[in-house]
């Protein structure tokens, strides 16, 4: 009963540990959004609360927290008060399966940097990413206002068409890496890109064994997908300011306008961890295994080890998973940029060039990627 | 044998999953009968992946929670319908019979169902009893725990069972390897992983596979006319 | 702390999984009874569907075998077609006769 105990605290732990980062993350990342878009559009945005600006979101969440709430006449109020909550729920619950670095050894007891090990890790992924059209449909309907369920429809459908490509775009990275687990995923992904053709090895030394190499064609619909999901830019036309006022959250103000976004840029982080581990190799760094980080670790750790009062192997293990946590902060966080930089690059579609996109060109496509990685691997592996 | 974990989570669903589901049938809001219809389709995935099955507990999310109801959300709300006033229950005697038989067919499969629950009280996990092979009493094998196994192996199976088992010697094969015996059983993991499942699907069942899609072309070309609508922008000059 | 037999009752084998999806179903049953809204109707039809679903997976756990699992999957699928042309259907009754409650489609009552 004390094992079982101390796994439940160590989950829980893990839970909150993750659940409050997505929190703070988020007003980072609207100053990141802020200031990128200022210096993209020639001007300097928030610069003067704070040093850079940096405590701007801070003072914006307590106006959020402070501002008078009302709800408007004809809305629903039960639903009115739950769809921030659903918009969040999805969003947070997708990263029970992203993992974020290699398992850490303290003291004979191994915690793994995921929250659960599912052995159908990216479809259950994309499975609660599809539940996230429940926040934004309840949210536009509750508002009892004619322009935020338009919103909300067209967001919905959006998201429903979006969602297929993106399973089918992912398919040939399955069949290739033969796995739904995104540990193994990444374990795939170590070393240098080869492949095998026929009976013969072939390499490129160079080249890291990553995602992107093996199925670029993947890639390209994934994050396109990926950018509609999300209804970022240039698929943000649900909450497109000038065509919809404010879309499906148009009624909302205060704490619960801000639990949408904090749902919005969750998706984001989402997304971004899911762009860098199938794609770009996850934690890793590109060709430098983990075994060759703890080992480096257990040559120059002794110093650190007497600091910490730890043992050497176990101080090799915490920085092994510290330096993985970083590497995998860093590729999330320029996939995070790239989501800026495109919004403020790129106009909106219109909803009909949106849906024709999804329907029409990276369907088919992402077909033609599949039928094609089929085909390649099954005879290379022909003798 | 002590109460574990999964079973306080498999009785607090099961909870959550039959009153959401009471819910879906007595709220007069077609929208909250939406909800509480997703609600309890989520649920019943978390079952799904209690029972080893997480592919299928993965696609009750996405095909089930996050596409059916959304389509049923979504046509409920291009209806805009609000409340039902006359769908509240009216006691006519034709209600009461309704109503009595649905509490029969209720009383019936949960008394089935319970009646086993008692008399298997003490070894619940073992409802079905794996079937015997012949070639499990090979002689020349050392036999293991199957002393008490009759003589011969089509005796405990019924009458027409043993007349649908051909000689074992010809048996086909798919028939043999149907059902694993305890030696050949798959690990918890191992079972219900997409892996084994697509070999049944694609094997045994393929035929099946192919008719359902094509089933699933006919239903969408099928919907698209039964839904489309004339005029707008999209109207096709002849 | 809890009397034997009652811990043996609650720990959970194929019996409960039965029970549950027992009372799933004549819910089920229930709704398609008593609902006059058609949507609703469909729903419960659904509500009928996953209940079974989980009697599958249910059997297929406790028998040891995979079958069940692929007769889910097929399930599942034909409710999906179903519930596509079933709201198709109520989509073109709606607009037609701006109505979907099925008292007021009695013309052909005897």
């Amino acid at each position: 009963m004390g094992n079982g105990l101390l796994e439940f605290a160590i989950n829980a732990l893990k839970i909150i540990i993750v659940f409050v980062t997505i929190v703070s993350v988020v007003p980072l990342l609207v100053w990141v959004e802020r200031r990128g878009s200022a210096f993209m559009q020639n001007r300097l945005g928030p610069n003067r609360v704070g040093p850079l600006g940096l405590l701007q979101l801070l003072a914006d969440a307590i106006k959020f927290i402070f501002k008078e709430e009302f709800i408007p006449d004809h809305a629903d109020k039960v639903l009115y008060f739950m769809a921030p909550g659903l918009t969040l729920l999805p969003a947070a619950l997708t990263f029970a399966a992203v993992p974020f670095s290699t398992p850490v050894t303290i003291g004979g007891h191994t915690i793994n940097m995921q929250i659960a090990d599912i052995n159908v890790g990216i479809i259950y992924i994309f499975a609660v990413a599809s539940l996230a059209v429940y926040g934004v449909l309840t949210a536009g309907w509750s508002s009892g206002n004619k322009y935020s369920l338009l919103g909300a429809l067209r967001a919905c459908s959006q998201m429903i068409s979006y969602e297929i490509a993106m399973g089918l775009s992912l398919i040939g990275v399955l069949i290739m890496y033969q796995t739904f687990s995104l540990n193994e995923m990444i374990t795939a992904q170590l070393g240098s890109f080869n492949f095998h053709w026929r009976g013969l090895q072939y390499a490129v030394k160079y080249l890291p064994a990553w995602g992107i190499f093996y199925q670029p064609l993947s890639f390209i619909l994934f994050v396109t997908c990926g950018f509609a999901e999300t209804n970022r830019m240039p698929f943000d036309l649900p909450e497109g300011e000038a065509e919809l006022v404010g879309g499906y959250h148009t009624e909302y103000g205060g704490f619960k306008f801000n639990m949408f976004f904090m749902g919005e840029y969750g998706h984001m982080i989402t997304s971004s961890a899911l762009i860098t581990t199938l794609f770009f190799g996850g934690y890793a760094l590109p060709g430098i295994s983990p075994e060759q980080v703890a080992a480096f670790w257990l040559d120059h750790g002794a110093g650190l080890a007497q600091t910490l009062h730890l043992s050497v192997t176990d101080t090799s293990s915490l920085m092994t998973t510290l330096t993985h946590l970083l590497v995998f902060c860093l590729k999330t966080g320029f996939w995070l940029f790239f989501y800026v930089w495109v919004r403020w690059t790129l106009p909106r579609f219109r909803y009909d060039q949106l849906m024709d996109l999804g329907w029409k060109t990276l369907l088919p496509w992402s077909i033609a990627n599949l039928a094609i990685s089929a085909t390649v691997i099954f005879f290379a592996h022909l003798k | 044998m002590a109460l574990t974990s999964e079973d306080i989570l498999f009785h607090a669903f099961a909870a959550v999953a039959t009153i959401s589901a009471i819910l879906v049938v007595f709220l007069s809001n077609p929208i909250y009968s939406a909800l509480f219809l997703a609600l309890t389709m989520s649920v019943l995935s978390i079952f799904y992946f209690m029972l080893n099955a997480p592919f299928v507990a993965v696609a009750q999310l996405t095909v089930y929670a996050g596409a059916v109801m959304v389509l049923f959300i979504m046509v409920v709300m291009l209806f805009d319908l609000k409340r039902e006033h006359e769908d509240v229950l009216k006691i006519s005697p034709v209600m009461i019979a309704k109503i009595i038989g649905a509490a029969l067919l209720c009383g019936f499969l949960v008394g089935v169902s319970w009646l086993g629950m008692s008399a298997n009280q003490n070894n619940p996990s073992t409802v079905v009893a794996p079937q015997t092979m012949a070639k499990d009493l090979d002689k020349t094998k050392p036999v293991v725990a199957m002393a008490d196994k009759p003589e011969n192996p089509d005796e405990d199976l019924t009458a027409a069972e043993q007349n649908n088992l051909v000689d074992v010697k010809g048996a086909p094969e798919t028939a043999k390897k149907d059902v694993p015996t305890k030696e050949t059983r798959l690990s918890p993991d191992e079972f219900g992983s997409t892996a084994s499942l697509s070999k049944k699907l694609f094997s045994k069942y393929v035929f099946a596979f192919e008719a359902v899609s094509l089933l699933l072309l006919v239903a969408i070309v099928g919907a698209v006319a039964l839904a489309k609508s004339r005029g707008g922008t999209h109207h096709v000059a002849r | 702390m809890l009397p034997d037999n009652l811990v043996g009752l609650l720990h959970v084998g194929l019996n409960h999984y039965l029970v549950l999806s027992g009372l799933l179903f004549s819910i089920g049953v229930f709704g398609v009874l008593v609902k006059k809204n058609a949507i609703v109707i469909l729903m419960s039809i659904e509500l009928m569907l996953n209940a079974v679903n989980l009697d599958f997976v249910a059997f297929s756990k406790y028998g040891h075998n995979i079958d069940g699992q692929a007769m889910v999957f097929f399930v599942m699928t034909i409710a999906a077609a179903e519930a596509s042309v079933g709201l198709a259907i109520a989509v073109a009754v709606f607009k037609r006769f701006k109505e979907v409650n099925i008292s007021k489609f009695e013309n052909l009552k005897g």
